[in-house]
């Protein structure tokens, strides 16, 4: 259970999370809706933790411990996943020696002896071909000349291959056509389970129409404002932002 | 004023007696009198811009005992696939190298002196480099040995040649070599030194190319016994020859790479390429001169440089196309990677060009590990130094996938990353 009490954050002097409570149930999939610069993005590289934000106030409980007080990748060994908005290209670093760095430096924090190279390879090609990734993509350089599409499938891999407990998704439909769409959302949907919590960050409807949530919270200048289920992001869709404003 | 050194090096110069024939004992009070006007290189000196060898280089040491002499020695970390011809204080061994491949010839000065390979290393040594620099005076002037490796025409050696420098005596050593890849010869050179004390080398190797010949020329530096390295390389290449050098060197407290490059042959290409890691207190220096003199060339630099701590790189690469050289393709890159606060890199790329129908680029790049690579890194669990590490392999690779060799390329990964550690 990842529990956000009043978390306030600023950058630059200027807050951007105002007292944000939110709590993300195991294994069930939360959305957050909100316009352009209402925060959405900033909370989640907040809890992957990025050193951009200034955290003023409030705390961040991963089953219980603080997620603000560990480093970037102990909380990814803690279960933590980001999925990039803007997924990043590594020239050079080839994606399948990031899958088994990132692999065995997750095991390595757990306990868990390093990976087998030819089982991890097959299951890494296996992922690939249900995401639509190439063996000769795995090969490039990570994101290397991949489309804004394939960047996204690529991070889906990753969440598939480390198993996280937590999936934050930051707006990963952003750029993508229907079909590459509905090739991510059912590479999630095969990850949805007992035990595994998904945070969807997405400006649209769209998305959850084929991640369906079981709870969508809508967020407005830093704050979470109403929480209700998969037929507010319909509401949402019809009626848009306005109401909050007011409210906000 | 002259400094201690220079002092030194004076002395040295009118004591010595350098390992060359009574011929060419004429050298000897030329390179004298040329240290004499020159002194050290310093800053002044625009060649030695960054690398002020008056100011930082640490006292001379003496100039090897000429004896020749062969202790006990194993060569460490031999290269597996390659004909390993050894060299101990400066002096070819055969009885303790693989047997010559046929087609090669490894001859001293005076034997090629002796023979119809006479003008061609007439000409090596007339070098107009030889006139202007200073660190080429105290070779001439102090010469420990001289070696001619030849390759005969036509000769296609399969199997690379690891020329292999043992130094068993503290001391410095001036050495000499002059490689000859006769017309249409193939052959594949590997350069790799050991010092079991601390040395100071001073190492000239002149290549020479004739029609159609190719080489691959591989210079492995990582001794921190050698803890002064001058190294100068002349090229000179005639018509439908190819070149790749791959320069790759660690563990240097002081190192500076001269190269001076002739493309005087149409249709050929030159590759040359390098990784300098530096760190501590090391500095580094790499500084190529590349003249197009023919039309229809190309030519391809691609160096890298990571240093940390208080080390310095420097690269300085100037391509020079002389007017007849049309339709010349020339690229240059050099980049660095400063992994702290306090760590240096200078590059200056120059362009001089009299020919108006060709193709030159130059890219010099300077900057820290990428802050967002590392946290997207980092939020798939890599720690922090492991994902640097990573990045600065990567940032390597680039230049290391240009050497073609797979057990060498391997070996400098490895190395990489044994230096990441």
């Amino acid at each position: 259970m990842l529990e956000i009490k009043n978390l306030h954050a600023e950058i630059d002097g200027k807050p951007i999370l105002k007292g944000v409570n939110l709590t993300l149930e195991d294994g069930k999939v939360h959305a957050i809706m909100g316009p352009n610069g209402s925060g959405k993005s900033t909370l989640s590289y907040i809890l992957a933790g990025k050193d951009d934000y200034e955290i003023t106030a409030g705390e961040v409980l991963l089953n219980g411990e603080n997620v603000l007080e560990m480093s970037v990748d102990e909380r990814a060994a803690k279960g933590v996943f980001l999925a990039f908005q803007y997924p990043l290209e590594i020239p050079g670093v080839s994606t399948m020696t990031f899958l088994k760095s990132a692999a065995n430096a997750l095991n390595k924090a757990n306990g868990l002896p390093e990976v087998q190279a030819a089982p991890f390879i097959k299951k890494v090609r296996a992922l690939g071909a249900e995401l639509g990734i190439s063996e000769e993509m795995l090969k490039r350089g990570l994101n290397v000349g991949f489309s804004g599409g394939e960047k996204k499938r690529m991070e889906v891999l990753q969440m598939a291959l480390l198993e996280p407990s937590v999936c934050i998704l930051d707006e990963t439909d952003s750029g993508l056509d229907i079909d590459a769409l509905q090739i991510v959302a059912e590479g999630v949907n095969r990850l949805r389970g007992a035990g595994r919590t998904f945070l969807v960050i997405t400006h649209y409807q769209r998305l959850l129409e084929y991640i369906v949530p079981d709870y969508v919270h809508v967020m407005m200048d830093g704050q979470i404002l109403e929480t209700g289920d998969k037929s507010l992001a319909l509401k949402l869709e019809a009626e848009g932002y306005a109401a909050y404003r007011d409210v906000a | 004023m002259k400094t201690q050194a220079e002092t030194d090096y004076t002395q040295q110069l009118a004591h010595t007696h350098p390992q060359l024939p009574t011929s060419m004992l004429g050298l000897r009070e030329a390179a004298r009198q040329r240290f004499e006007n020159f002194g050290l290189p310093t800053r002044r000196n625009e060649a030695w811009k960054y690398t002020d060898v008056r100011a930082i280089a640490p006292a001379p040491l003496t100039p090897a005992n000429s004896d020749v002499k062969s202790p006990e020695v194993a060569v460490e970390h031999p290269i597996e696939d390659a004909v390993q011809l050894v060299f101990v204080d400066g002096h070819y061994v055969p009885k303790i190298s693989a047997a010559r491949p046929n087609g090669v010839l490894m001859l001293s000065l005076e034997q090629a002196l002796g023979s119809d390979l006479e003008a061609q290393v007439a000409a090596a040594f007339a070098h107009p480099a030889f006139a202007h620099d200073a660190m080429l005076a105290l070779n001439t002037g102090l010469k420990t040995a001289v070696v001619v490796l030849h390759v005969s025409a036509g000769a296609q050696l399969a199997t690379p040649i690891n020329l292999h420098a043992i130094f068993t005596q503290k001391a410095a050593f001036y050495t000499h070599l002059v490689v000859i890849v006769e017309a249409g010869a193939r052959v594949e050179l590997i350069e790799t030194r050991q010092a079991a004390a601390q040395v100071q080398c001073n190492h000239v190797v002149q290549l020479m190319l004739g029609e159609g010949a190719q080489c691959h020329y591989h210079i492995i530096q990582d001794s921190a016994n050698i803890t002064q390295n001058m190294r100068a390389t002349t090229i000179a290449m005639a018509a439908d020859t190819q070149l790749h050098m791959h320069q790759f060197a660690m563990e240097c407290p002081l190192s500076r790479h001269s190269v001076w490059a002739d493309v005087n042959g149409e249709n050929t290409h030159i590759a040359l390429s390098g990784v300098q890691l530096v760190r501590g207190n090391e500095h580094q220096d790499t500084t190529i001169v590349l003249n197009h003199m023919a039309p229809h060339t190309t030519s391809l630099e691609n160096y890298k440089s990571v240093v940390a701590g208080q080390g310095r790189a420097v690269f300085q690469g100037k391509i020079h196309v002389a007017a007849p050289a049309q339709k010349t393709d020339a690229k240059m890159r050099a980049n660095g990677i400063l992994l702290n606060e306090g760590a240096e890199f200078y590059s200056k790329p120059e362009l001089e060009i009299y020919a108006d129908d060709v193709l030159c680029a130059h890219g010099a790049t300077c900057g820290a590990i990428d802050d967002e690579l590392l946290f997207y890194m980092r939020a798939r669990g890599i720690p922090e130094i492991e994902a640097k590490a990573l990045l600065v392999q990567a940032f390597v690779g680039d230049a290391l996938e240009c050497v073609e060799n797979d057990e060498v390329r391997e070996l400098l990964t490895q190395k990489v990353v044994v230096w990441l550690k």
